[in-house]
């Protein structure tokens, strides 16, 4: 008989105990319109849609948590310059990112991300009631999540991942100023999500991965300005206990100390990370999640997620500090069938 | 000399230095050297051994992107003095870095060597589709279609992306190449042709448009 609340779970997990069972985290964004009945450009300009429908998803797969939705349209769309496009059923793309068109790194202004207090800032705004609603919805025994992009990401699309790796060499100084600013707009954007009642901040920093940068470049470009944020968010709130999960796509087994350094209580780990050695490595000092391949998820039978699901947890559970998750998002139209494997096998694999 | 200029210019795109790039490759040109072997020995050497590091996590993707732009300012002053055979009409391919996959350098070498030499080239691009492979080829009437891959991973894409063609009995042979892959994999596969570098490719390519093989 199960006899925590979602939210006790969690936090078991991620005090790197052992709750009831292995607690179930799925990475949904433009999935739950499905869930709803909808298209993804109506969760994305209805904050009311997109609370309900992460809100749904949560039930349907009997998650441990409902993931609050947001894009890089919501966070970046008020940055002067930037258009957002966003098609009927997609996820919303953006164009016109104007760091993109000057060559040289050294002409590059660092620009003045939207602020979160400024009402003119649409996307922004529109984001933090979706979290707001969401979390309402969920309710106080919930787990919530908001997820931001992290600093050397946010760089990266500023500029362009191919430029940016190349301005790593031309002018690290100015790349690092760039990045600085970035780890400023997730910490704020962290902080005004928490305060609209999320239980956790999340920061996803798929760029910074060991398959594009080194781990010395990590260090210097990506590892310390993570840990800005994570220190930031922890001052800012003294007297709460907000989980940082950090997501970090690809193969990151080279970076697991630097990730657990940064200070995130949870690391996100994708489909490429051997989990039996990621947990051997960091002897249960920070609480992982992962790994259920979301492309396994979307074209895979049932029978299969199951298999896997059980791998991830007989890697990864024992002792606790484990939560079962996708590796990444995942395609929007897994079929549900996969998706309540997960719930299914952690009851039957992952009983403590 | 020749030699020494070669390795100049190796040095240069290995560590990516534009300046020094641009400053061997002039010196190629004062000294009457061949411009094709020097973007062969000193170009795509350096790239070669680039693609070896990169294999190895010795050199990541900022270190391979600076390199080829090295290569590219070197290029850009060579290529005009390049004495190669210049036929027109050798033939149509179709080209591009399948899915999963970012890495387009040794694509881009490709096609360059390729274009120098006659063909009209297809640029599909990096991370392309499956089925785009086909339908372009298709759409044009390709005498070839060209697959790159850097990363192992992305080799499995290649005998979906030979299937597909097998199946759609489409009039394009292909042709595959990329540090993963080997002569006997594309055997495995059934790709019609592997190359082991540029300068290959285009020898196969004829030989394969030419029905020598």
């Amino acid at each position: 008989m199960e006899h925590m609340t979602s939210k006790e779970r969690m936090m078991k997990a991620i005090d790197l105990e052992e709750p009831d069972r292995v607690p179930v985290f799925i990475t949904a964004l433009s999935h739950p319109s499905r869930v709803v009945g909808t298209k993804i450009s109506k969760m994305r300009e209805n904050s009311e849609i997109a609370a309900k429908a992460a809100v749904m998803t949560s039930k349907n797969y009997e998650t441990d948590c409902v993931y609050i939705y947001q894009d890089y349209g919501l966070l970046l769309g008020d940055i002067k310059g930037i258009e957002v496009k966003i098609p009927r059923d997609s996820p919303p793309s953006i164009s016109n990112y104007p760091l993109r068109s000057i060559k040289n790194i050294d002409e590059c202004e660092v620009p003045e991300f939207p602020k979160v207090s400024d009402p003119k800032n649409k996307n922004l705004r529109l984001l933090l009631k979706t979290s707001e609603l969401t979390c309402k919805l969920a309710g106080i025994d919930t787990f919530t999540c908001f997820c931001v992009a992290g600093p050397f990401t946010l760089a990266g699309l500023l500029r362009g991942v191919e430029t940016f790796c190349m301005d790593l060499y031309d002018n690290p100084d100015k790349a690092k100023e760039l990045i600085e600013a970035s780890a400023k707009f997730s910490l704020e954007t962290l902080i005004a999500g928490i305060e609209s009642g999320a239980t956790m901040a999340s920061i996803a920093d798929p760029t910074a991965s060991p398959n594009l940068i080194s781990p010395a470049q990590f260090q210097s470009f990506a590892g310390s300005y993570l840990r800005f944020v994570i220190q930031g968010l922890h001052d800012h709130f003294p007297d709460k206990t907000i989980p940082v999960r950090l997501h970090i796509c690809g193969d990151t087994t080279p970076i697991h100390d630097q990730m657990t350094d940064t200070g995130a209580d949870l690391l996100s780990l994708d489909q490429a990370v051997d989990l039996k050695k990621a947990k051997v490595f960091t002897k249960n000092n920070v609480c992982l999640m992962g790994n259920v391949d979301p492309s396994r998820l979307y074209l895979g039978s049932p029978s299969e997620i199951e298999k896997a699901s059980r791998k991830c947890i007989e890697d990864a559970g024992s002792g606790g500090g484990f939560i079962l998750a996708s590796g990444c998002e995942i395609p929007p139209d897994c079929p549900p069938e996969n998706l309540k494997m997960l719930i299914k096998a952690a009851r039957k694999y992952g009983k403590y | 000399m020749e030699e020494e200029i070669f390795k100049m210019l190796t040095d240069a795109v290995l560590s990516g230095n534009v300046k020094l790039a641009i400053k061997a490759s002039n010196k190629v040109i004062e000294e009457n050297i061949d411009a094709y072997e020097a973007i062969m020995k000193g170009c795509a050497e350096a790239m070669r051994i680039a693609g070896e590091k990169f294999e190895k996590h010795e050199i990541y993707v900022p270190e391979l992107l600076i390199s080829a732009r090295a290569m590219n300012s070197a290029i850009d002053i060579l290529k005009p003095h390049m004495k190669t055979e210049m036929q027109t009409n050798s033939g149509k391919i179709v080209l591009g870095v399948v899915e999963g996959d970012i890495h387009d350098i040794g694509k881009n070498l490709v096609k360059l060597m390729l274009e120098t030499s006659g063909f009209e080239v297809i640029d599909l691009g990096k991370d392309v589709p499956v089925d785009t492979f086909i339908e372009k080829a298709k759409e044009v009437d390709a005498d070839l279609i060209g697959l790159s891959a850097l990363m192992t991973t992305s080799m499995q894409t290649m005998e979906q992306i030979v299937k597909k063609a097998k199946e759609s009995n489409i009039r394009a042979k292909i042709l595959i190449g990329g540090a993963p892959v080997s002569k006997d994999f594309a055997e495995k596969i059934q790709a019609d042709g592997y190359a082991a570098d540029a300068v290959e490719a285009v020898k196969v390519a004829k030989e394969l448009i030419r029905g020598e093989r």
